[in-house]
Formats: structure tokens, sequence, C-alpha cells
């Protein structure tokens, strides 16, 4: 194991405090880790402990108020707004409770989205390729052309997946990729992000409520008010 | 990269949404640019349709007019041997006379004569028509015949003396068949003489024999000449202006045939111009509120693009792009709209101008009909699209979205600042008065700025108060100064548009007000020309005789022009161009012991009334701004030849609208006394003798001219109308664009109204207290804003007509009224039929929704 592998993902002594109505808020307190590649993590804890927003940070779409993060090699702290975009769209994937697709395009093109916006691809033709191979792999080579309206929840889900997946990330984030889904759609889905998971080396995040798809987790990190309480590995 | 192509292919996938809540969008880019279309490809026809017909408009390729005298026979000669056509007529205006059956039934009224050669005219065609409508072959030919003389009429005059086709009718001395009915008359729009009576054609030998050409009658001569197809008209005109150096004709050419008419149209289109373009900004904030709707709904998916790795640039792409195509749907139906209308209206156009013009359609006007929109369209949308790019995507961690802050970012602020550059620079390269481009482009500017402000000051005085009222205004108090109230946009979308129509109201009250309000009081019932110095005396006693007249003045009236100032060439000494009328070769002079009506001095001293010394003359304000003279001064004066050089004594303002006789020039006792003269008169008669002393007068006196202010005011109102309502459907669709825009502004507010509605009801609110609420709501905004509105508006009015068109202002309650009623009704309907909506939705389902 080389020494990029233990540090694929550090976060050192991260504090965040957003200002409301209501005055300043501490909500992430001191968080340090550090974490291999290929691990899944599951990250669990009461409703308003910081989760989010921890992910946020991993994700490189909030700035921590304090405190280092780097993600595979790379200090995100020193990027800037372009950088930081340039920077998701190589290694990250995210996948949210709520799908967020992009309701007047299609299942293809939702997934084709980050290939897109990448220069990686220089023809049109490549990119939906490459879209069409990763929804084919989640089980939709037959909803192509759907637009999300036309899709059930886990389909939608699964779309988000490809969409995740598509441009080969390093890490992928999930918060709550269940949480609208009912128990038997929700199990497809996590089996489904662990099997890609495991094929191509991925790390994953993965924030639930749910203790048993947290115990199938290689690690669990509790935050409890910002802080993290434990971690276990298991 | 540079992401255009991406930006497109997202804007496109996008826009599969369709055009929903696009609606008000649309319709406000259609509104503005169609009538910015209209009034551009119509005023490119008209410009068009000016220089298609310079020649028969002026009459020929080169007029040569003079006043008192035919051009000589060396000129004609001259041309003549040139080998060039000529023609040539005389215009002057006359009493013209029929008999009735009955004594009481003759009629006498004002006509403008036009004495015509067998050559007339060298271009276009004269037509005339028998009582039928059949056009008569060979008009000229019957003119000149011999035997009895010959007149056509305009229909106008017809009526007004009661005859038809075949009655007679006198003229100076003599008596006339009418023989036709004038139906086309091509020079009409070149004549010399502003358009206040209908128009008689006779031969030139008849006018010779009428008597009406005594000596010093205000009689134009004019010399037509008709070059050869490719013959060089600017060099055929210096060589007169050459060979004729020491004449003082007016000569005009082919490529400015009609000066004032242009000048006068070029004004006109501006005006018309500018209120398109205001109707375009009302439409502007209807655009901004579509958009910023359409990206409060787009925010989850810019979070999204920007999860996914979207770079700001492309996002902005994106979105600019779909603007540009929903825009270009509207610009496109706008500018067919307005082609439409031009299409629909230049028949009308072209008959009352009588020009020869096809319908046509003009690139240039569609050019700049489209640089407006497209301004229009990227001014009010490019900031809800950066305000939306600042969207957090931490946000989709979220279940909800918070709708984006509009803050004026430095990006935000620079284009806004380089769209209104380029659009002020587009005002003011189509704009013919670069002044007016920049008083119009300041005050849209800060009205629009204005407006905005006002819904929030509003808003923040209201919070101010203590809290008030219980049930209906307490409601209507709260929703007011609620977060997310529409009271801005209220005030923006009805204000603007009210504020043009009330501006333009009161332009043209005041217009009208200054050109015909003040003959009831002061003004003269009519203006007497052309009294020769041997009927003075008759004419006097007559008037003397006469019941219920009053205010009888007369004065010498001596035709000349400014040669010299302190020794200086007129033309030279001239420093304001404003002011060249005043070099012109028949400005009128008097002289007179006493300062005349309505006059002030300003600088210097009237002189005694039994002066008696070396020439003296009082100038007017004008003079003074033309040739920076002082009292002390000397001008040299020419008349018929003869020098005279007066010391200037004094500098007179004038109110030139009392319609009081006035001179630029008027001298001190002594020095025109011998000069050829004839005389003007004024006086006032009690309204129902007019039609009696007009009839006497052109009996006794068949060569004197009378105007009849009262008949002459309706002929210039006549136009008048014409042109307001050209106006007025501008600015009325200013206001419509803004009751769109406020329709727009208030469905977006209907969901929360329905909720608010029911719950109110729940709470036992009755239907009344609701009604009452929301009426009371919007007629407070309606009014707030119509004060408003009539308050800037007056203020930009009255600086209008007094600084611009140096017209005394009058105030006008009673259109000031009308606006603030016009505001109210249209808020309160607006307001009502949204409150009836909520108020229909039953509780029960709404409630089973939540
Ligand atoms: N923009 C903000 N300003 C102030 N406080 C915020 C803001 N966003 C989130 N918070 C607060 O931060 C805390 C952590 O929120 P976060 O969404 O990270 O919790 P979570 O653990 O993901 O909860 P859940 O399980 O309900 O999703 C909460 O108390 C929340 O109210
Ligand atoms: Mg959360």
């Amino acid at each position: 194991m080389t020494s990029s592998d233990t540090n694929f993902l550090t976060l050192e002594n991260i504090d965040l405090s957003l200002s409301s109505q209501a005055g300043q808020v501490d909500i992430l307190k001191n968080i340090s880790l550090s974490e291999e590649k290929g691990e899944k993590i599951a990250i669990v804890g009461p409703s308003g402990s910081g989760k989010s927003s921890l992910m946020m940070i991993m994700a490189g779409l909030q700035r921590p108020s304090a405190g280092l993060v780097k993600l595979s090699g790379c200090a995100l702290n020193d990027l800037d707004e372009a950088g930081l975009t340039e920077f998701r769209r190589e290694n990250i994937g995210i996948v949210f409770q709520n799908f967020h697709l992009v309701p007047t395009m299609t299942a293809l093109e939702n997934t084709a989205l980050p290939l897109e916006f990448s220069n990686k691809f220089s023809s049109k033709d490549e990119v939906f390729k490459k879209a069409e191979d990763v929804l084919t792999e989640v089980g939709l080579s037959h909803r192509l052309s759907h637009y999300p309206s036309q899709l059930s929840g886990g389909e939608q889900q699964r779309v988000a997946l490809a969409r995740a997946l598509v441009a080969s990330p390093k890490i992928i984030l999930a918060d709550e990729p269940t949480g609208n889904l009912d128990q038997e759609t929700g199990e497809q889905i996590i089996q489904l992000l662990f099997r890609l998971a495991d094929q191509s080396g991925m790390t994953l995040i993965l924030i639930t409520h749910d203790p048993d798809l947290a115990a199938r987790c290689s690690k669990q990190i509790k935050l409890v008010d910002g802080k993290i309480e434990n971690t276990g590995k298991v | 990269m540079s992401g255009w192509g991406l930006g497109l292919r997202l804007a496109l996938r996008e826009l599969r949404g369709g055009l929903k809540g696009f609606f008000v969008f649309l319709l406000c880019i259609v509104l503005g640019t169609a009538t910015i279309t209209a009034v551009q490809n119509t005023s490119a026809n008209l410009q068009a349709g000016l220089q298609k017909d310079a020649q028969s408009i002026l009459g020929g390729d080169i007029k040569l007019r003079q006043i008192y005298n035919p051009l000589p026979e060396s000129v004609k000669n001259y041309l003549g041997d040139r080998g060039f056509a000529l023609s040539e007529n005389v215009e002057t205006n006359s009493m013209v006379r029929s008999d009735g059956a009955n004594e009481d039934e003759g009629r006498s009224t004002l006509a403008q004569v036009k004495a015509v050669d067998g050559n007339y005219p060298l271009y276009g065609s004269f037509e005339v028509s028998d009582a039928h409508g059949n056009p008569l072959d060979q008009p000229l030919d019957i003119l000149q015949s011999g035997g009895t003389y010959k007149a056509y009429l305009d229909p106008e005059l017809l009526a007004r003396l009661n005859v038809t086709v075949g009655g007679m009718i006198g003229l100076g001395e003599l008596d006339f068949v009418v023989t036709g009915i004038i139906q086309n008359e091509p020079d009409r729009l070149g004549g010399g003489r502003p358009p206040i009576a209908p128009r008689i054609i006779i031969s030139r030998d008849a006018l010779n024999k009428s008597g009406l050409l005594q000596p010093g009658s205000m009689a134009y001569h004019n010399l037509l000449v008709k070059l050869d197809t490719n013959a060089d008209v600017g060099a055929v005109r210096s060589d007169i202006e050459t060979d004729f150096a020491n004449e003082n004709w007016r000569i005009r050419d082919r490529t400015n045939a009609a000066p004032s008419i242009e000048r006068f149209l070029d004004r006109l289109v501006l005006f018309l111009t500018l209120i398109s373009l205001t109707a375009l900004l009302v439409g502007g904030i209807g655009i901004y509120n579509a958009v910023r709707a359409y990206m409060t709904g787009r925010l989850r998916i810019i979070a999204t693009f920007k999860s996914v790795g979207a770079q700001r640039h492309v996002i902005l792409k994106t979105y600019m792009i779909q603007i540009f195509i929903l825009g270009t749907l509207g610009l496109l139906v706008g500018l067919a709209t307005g082609l439409f209308s031009s299409a629909v209206a230049w028949p009308f156009i072209r008959e009352l101008l009588s020009l020869s013009q096809d319908f046509a359609i003009w690139p240039a006007a569609l050019l700049v009909a489209a640089l407006f929109g497209y301004l229009t369209l990227f001014l009010f949308s490019a900031g809800p699209v950066i305000n939306a790019l600042d969207v957090a995507p931490t946000q989709l961690f979220r279940d909800r979205i918070d709708p984006v802050k509009t803050r004026l970012t430095p990006g935000y602020g620079l284009t806004m600042a380089v769209l209104s550059a380029l659009l002020f620079m587009l005002v003011y390269i189509v704009s013919p008065d670069k002044e007016l481009a920049v008083y119009f482009t300041v005050g849209a500017a800060l009205t629009l700025v204005f407006f905005n402000y006002l819904g929030v000051g509003i808003v923040y005085l209201f919070k101010m108060l203590p809290r008030f009222g219980t049930g209906a205004t307490r409601i209507a108090y709260t929703n007011i100064i609620r977060p997310g109230n529409i009271t801005s946009q209220i005030t923006l979308s009805l204000g603007l548009g009210l504020t043009v129509l009330v501006l333009v109201a009161l332009i043209e009250g005041n217009f009208s007000q200054a050109v015909t309000g003040s003959i009831s009081k002061e003004a003269p019932s009519f203006f007497v020309v052309d009294i020769q110095k041997d009927q003075l005396n008759d004419f006097n006693n007559l008037l003397a005789e006469t019941e219920t007249v009053s205010d009888v003045r007369t004065s010498a009236n001596i035709r000349g022009r400014i040669k010299s100032v302190n020794g200086m060439p007129a033309e030279e000494a001239i420093i304001s161009d404003e002011n060249r009328w005043l070099l012109s070769n028949d400005r009128g002079l008097t002289y007179t012991s006493e300062i005349p009506e309505h006059s002030e001095i300003l600088e210097g001293e009237w002189w005694d009334s039994d002066y008696q010394g070396p020439p003296l003359v009082s100038v007017v304000e004008d003079v003074r701004e033309a040739f920076g003279v002082t009292p002390g001064d000397t001008i040299t004066v020419e008349v018929l030849g003869r020098e005279v050089t007066a010391e200037i004594a004094n500098i007179r303002s004038v109110n030139w609208l009392n319609y009081t006789i006035s001179f630029a020039l008027t001298f001190a006792p002594g020095a025109l006394e011998n000069a050829p003269q004839t005389f003007l008169a004024t006086f006032r008669i009690d309204p129902e003798q007019e039609s009696a002393i007009q009839r006497q007068i052109s009996e006794d006196f068949p060569n004197i001219t009378l105007i009849r202010l009262s008949e002459a005011m309706e002929t210039v109102s006549g136009i008048l109308e014409k042109i307001g309502i050209a106006v007025r459907i501008a600015a009325v669709i200013a206001l419509i664009t803004g009751i769109f825009v406020l329709t727009g502004a208030m469905a977006a507010q209907n969901e929360r109204r329905v909720y608010e509605a029911v719950i109110m009801k729940t709470l036992g609110a009755s239907r009344k207290t609701i009604i009452t609420a929301y009426l009371s709501e919007y007629a407070v905004l309606g009014l707030l804003t119509a004060l408003a509105a009539t308050a800037i508006a007056s203020f930009g009015a009255w600086a209008l007509v007094t600084k611009i068109l140096e017209l005394e202002w009058t105030f006008l309650p009673g259109t000031l009224v009308s606006t603030a009623v016009i505001a109210l009704i249209i808020t309160v309907i607006l307001g009502g039929i949204g409150t009836l909506r909520a108020l229909n939705h039953p509780v029960a389902s709404y409630l089973r929704n939540e």
C-alpha cells in the first residue's frame, strides 16, 4: 500500500461556522480524519449533527472556516472556484437523496452531463456512447430516452448513480441515497453502488440513518453535534 | 473551448419545457418592437417618398422664388437658352366670395390662390375631376382657354363657399366659373405657405387681371426649371447663383425640396420613436420579472450543473442563449406586427401627403428595431441570470432552494453599464436631435430608478408607521410591507407607462392650448393684410361704423432684408444658426412712434413719440441672439434696392403667442414712411358678426385678404389632431405594456393569494373583509403611483414645454385627475380579478391538499 493510498482523503482540524439570522452557528468542530483509497465509509449520526455539511466540505462545495482538506493528493484549500469545479468534475461523483436530475433532459443526457462539461472527450458520439455504457451497467439500457418524470424513483436514482459514475471518479459521495426509496428498491441501489465501487476500486462515502447499512461498510464515522464521537472499523 | 456549442445544446434541451411562464415576456417584446418597427419603417417610407417625389414636390429641379414681382426676363432667357423647360406660377392668399340666392347666403372665405401657366406642372400629374369624380381631360388647356375665367377648387373650399361645379365665385375684381375639383396638386407640399386655407387654382392671366396683385401685395412669384435628365443640378444652381449674384431670389433644388416638411416629420418620428422606446422599456420590467421567475425555477438545475462540474461561463451561456432564442421569437413576431401596422397605415399617410411611394420594407428600419429589442432584452434579463449563477450547490443537500437575492455584483454592474451605454448610443445615433436624445435617456433612466425606489420607499414608510387598523385595513397594510411584496413591481410597471401617457397628454394639451387657447381672451378676430395706402382711410371708417368692432390696430408693412450689421454683411455677422430665418429676403419691417403691445423693453429705451432725428430701430431678442448686438450698434436694411442704416435704440421681448402683429425690426418715425408699403390690421368683433364683416370687407375691398382666426385654427387643429392620434397610440401602447407587466406580476402572486384567502376564510373572515382588504391594498398603491407619475410627468412636460418648445405653461388639472382615475381603475380591476379567483377557490379542496 502506497502512502498516497493511506492519505487518499485527509481532513485536518476542520471547523465550519455559518452565520444565520440567529447569529453564528458552529456546525462542525475540529474534525480530523484520514482515509484510504477504496474504502466504504458510512457517516452516521442524528439529524442536524452535520453529516451533510461534512460531505459538502469533502466535495469542495463548501469551504471550511478553518482546517485543511486533501483529496487524492490535492489540497482543495488551494484551488479557486474554477479549479474546484474542474477537480470535482474529474474526481468526485455525488449522489443526492433527491436525485436532482434535470427534468428537461433524458436519462442519457442527464448521465452524459459531466462528460459534456469536461474537455476529455472530443466527440459527442463518444460522450453518449460512454453514458449509454454506464446506464446499461446500472440496468437502464431500455430507458435511455425517458425523461425523469417518466421514471420510477428507483430508476431515477440509478440515473443519478450513472451520472455520478460516468466520469470514472475516484470517490463517490452519497447523501442518504435511499432516503426517498422504499426498502426493496433502496436495497437494490445499495447493492449496485457497492458492486460498482468494488469493480473500480472507488472510495465510497455514504451518509445513512440505517444502522444495518452502516454496518455493511468498512468503516463508520459517527457525528454528534458537529464532532466525531467515535470511528469504528467493522 | 468556448462553451457556446455546449451552451446551445443545453439551452435547446432546457427549452423542451416549452414557453410556459414566458407569455408576458413575449408580449412585452412583441409590443415594444412592433411599435418601433412601425414608426421606423413608416419613417423610412416617408423619407423615400419625399425623395422619390422631390421633383414634383418642388415643382421642378430648381425653383426660384421672389416676392412682389415676377422673375425678370433676363433669367428666363438665360435658362431658356440653355434648353431647360420653364414654368411660372404665383401664390397668394385671397378672399373668395360666392353669392347665395339671397343677400344673407353669400359667403366669403380665405383661400390660397395659385395661378399657373400652360407648362404646369413640370413634374407629376395635375388631376382635376368634374362634380361626379370623373377626371377632366387636359385641365390646363381648359383653364387657359378664353371666354369666362375658370377656377379649380379644393373640395373643402367648395363646401365653405357652398357652391358646386358650374357655380360662380368672385375673386378680386373678377368672376370665375367653378370648372373642376382639385384631386391632385403634385407640388402642394413644397409650397411656400403654411396650409391655413384651402386651395384655388386659376390661370396667371386671370390673376393679373383680378386686381389682387397691387404693389406690395404679398405674392410669391415662382420660376420652375426642368433640367435635362443628365444635367448636374448642383452645377446649374451654382451657375445661377454666380451669374445673378446680386439678386436675392430664394433658390431651392430637388435635393432639398421640402425642408420644413422634412424637419417637421423628422421631429415627429423622433418623438414617436422615443415614446415607443418607452413602451419597450416598460416591457423591460416584464422581461425582468419573467426572467427572474424563470431563473428562480432553474436554481436547482443550475446547482446540479455546478455539482457535476459545469463551468460558470457555460451555465451563463446556456441561459443567455435561451433568452436570446425566446427573445428572437418575440422579436420576429414584433417585427412582423410592426411591418403589418406600417403597411396598413401607409395608404392613409401616402394619401394625406399625396406621395407616389409604394409601401416598402426597409432593412435599416428592421435593424434599428431589432437592435433596440435585443439591447433591452439583455439589459433587463442579464441581471437575474447573473444573480442566479450564484446559487450554492450545497443547497442540493437540503429540501428547499432559497430564492437568489438581487445583488449588484461587479459583473452585473459592468454588464448593465455596457448595455445601457450601447442603448444610449443607439438612441443618440437614430435621433436627429441629440439634445433630446440625452434628455430622454437621462429622464427615462431616472424615472425607472425612481419608480423602483418609490415601491421601496412606500414599504419603508408603511413599516415606520405604527401598526394600524383592524380587519381589512390591517390585512392590506401587512400585504404592502410583507417580505416578497409586489409593491415595487406595481409602482414600476404602472408608473412608467402612466408617466408617458400623462407627459404626452400634457404636452399635447399645452400645445393646442398655446395655439388655440388664447383666442377667446385677447386674440383678435381677424388679421387683415394687403391694405393699400389709399384704402386705409376707407377701411378704418368701415370698421369705425361697424358695431362691436374693437381693438383696431394697424401697422405699415414694408418688406426688406437685413443687409449688414455694424457694416459687416449679415450672412457673416450671424452667430446662431437657429435664427437664420432673419436673413430671409422678405422680412417684415414697420415703423411706429408708440411701443407695440405685448412688448417689454429688455435693454435701452423706447423713443419719444415725437421723435425726429437719425434712424433708430427697435429689435426683438432673436436679433440680439442672432448677431450679438446691443443698443448703439447699427443695422442696415435694404428695401427694394434702397439701404437704410439705423442705430439700435432698444431690444424688446415679444410674446408672439398673443396673435398680435409683431415685427422683428420696428423703426422710429422718419426712416421708412416713403418706402413702398401696404398695411396690416387686426381687430376684434363679436363672433356672430364675423361672417358679415368678412363678406362686407371682401366686397368693398376685393384685393384685401382677411384671415379669420377661428377658421384658421380649425384647419390647424385638424392637422394637430391627426398627429395627436399617432402620438397617443404610441403612448397607450406603453401603458398597455405596463398593464401586461402588472398582470404578470399579479399572476405570480396568485398562488399565495389563494392560500391566504383560504386561511382567512377558515379563520372566519367574511368575503367582504377579504375583498376590501385586497382592493384597498391595490387602490392605495395605484393612487400613490398615479400621484408620483403625474408629478414626474408634469415636471417633464413643464420642462419640455417651457424650455424646448418655448411655450407658455398651462396646468391641466383634468388630465391629471383622469390619469389618477385610470391608474386606480387598472390596479383595482386587475387586483379584483385575482381576488375573486382566490375567493372562489373552495376551502376544503385546498386544505385537503396540504
Ligand atoms: N446555511 C446555514 N446557515 C446556518 N446553519 C445551517 C446552514 N446550513 C445548515 N445549517 C445547520 O447546520 C446543522 C447541520 O446541518 P446538516 O444538514 O449538515 O445536518 P445533517 O446531519 O445532514 O442532518 P440530516 O440528517 O437531517 O440531513 C443543522 O443544525 C443545520 O440547521
Ligand atoms: Mg443531511
